[in-house]
């Protein structure tokens, strides 16, 4: 298992980096601030709908955006203004939305990572809605970043080792 | 140059509405499109494409991997990498496993024009 929780701050400031390029270049939203939480955390408060990608290799973290719903709510009115969203499928394209602004934002961390020789997998976006809290298990390392937007908030949690749980955030005991 | 058959692979939905939207805006026709990579190698035997746009982070298998059964199969075959993963590294694979060129999301139609216009010019 590779992992070294000192790598925690340099994605947290690539996380927030990006986001700030993605969100302005994606939807005109600009980020207003962020605040950071250390790592003693024993549990992770969510918002109405959460994006969880795994960051592989010499990273080794799962990282959880949880949106606040006036965000994705901007998200998607921006994003699906120009393609034609059928009726009856609005939250199918809020939870795509929302999927492909995480894995655009991660996608892009990964260049502020050049000097990593191996690669840096990034796991297939998943998506839950409603979840409240995600409680720390025995030997995981928690982490958080809020980011307030002119529409709402993000909050960016950071969870590892990234082995220690599957995709959906369950213990791997 | 003339219009263009394409295969869109991308497990967003997003992303393939708005590929499809520069697509056919630049003249071309999107003869099919596939979420994962194990069901791009099968939509290219099906759709005979000339070109495909090809995301890397997907289910089952990864855009790096389905380049390289394409290639394999097709040697031909132009693809272009269309993906946020910009890591120095993964482009080094995506052009070894044979891609003819990558460009970066947020894709830009101008910036997706202009990278198959490359390499239709050196493939053709």
């Amino acid at each position: 298992m590779t992992f070294n929780k000192t790598i925690i701050p340099r994605v947290m400031a690539s996380i927030l980096g990006q986001t700030r390029e993605v969100l302005a270049a994606e939807a005109v939203i600009a980020v207003d601030g962020a605040e950071t939480f250390d790592c003693d955390v024993t549990r992770l408060h969510l918002h109405d709908m959460t994006v969880i990608a795994g960051l592989g290799g010499p990273i080794s973290l799962l990282i959880a955006f949880s949106f606040e719903g006036s965000l994705v709510e901007a998200l998607f009115n921006r994003v699906t203004a120009d393609i034609e969203v059928p009726p009856g499928e609005e939250d199918l394209y809020r939870r795509e939305t929302a999927g492909e602004i995480v894995n655009t934002i991660l996608g892009l961390c990964t260049t502020d990572f050049q000097n990593i020789e191996e690669s840096i997998a990034l796991s297939p976006p998943v998506i839950i809605e409603d979840a409240r809290c995600i409680h720390r298990p025995k030997n995981a390392v928690f982490a958080n970043m809020r980011i307030r937007t002119e529409r709402g908030i993000v909050s960016v949690s950071f969870v590892g080792p990234r082995d220690l749980f599957d995709d959906h955030l369950n213990y791997q005991s | 140059m003339s219009a263009l058959k394409v295969l869109i692979v991308d497990d967003s939905l997003i992303a393939v509405k708005k590929l499809t939207l520069m697509l056919e805006g630049m003249g071309h026709q999107v003869v099919g499109t596939a979420g994962t990579g194990a069901k791009a190698v099968d939509a290219y035997r099906t759709g005979n494409p000339d070109l495909v746009t090809m995301d890397i982070t997907m289910p089952d298998m990864n855009g790096v991997e389905a380049t390289a059964r394409i290639i394999e199969e097709f040697p031909a075959a132009r693809i272009i990498m269309v993906t946020s993963h910009g890591q120095e590294r993964m482009v080094i694979d995506s052009l070894d496993a044979g891609a003819k060129g990558y460009v970066l999301k947020p894709v830009r139609v101008e910036k997706l024009s202009d990278m198959i216009d490359k390499v239709m010019a050196r493939t053709t």
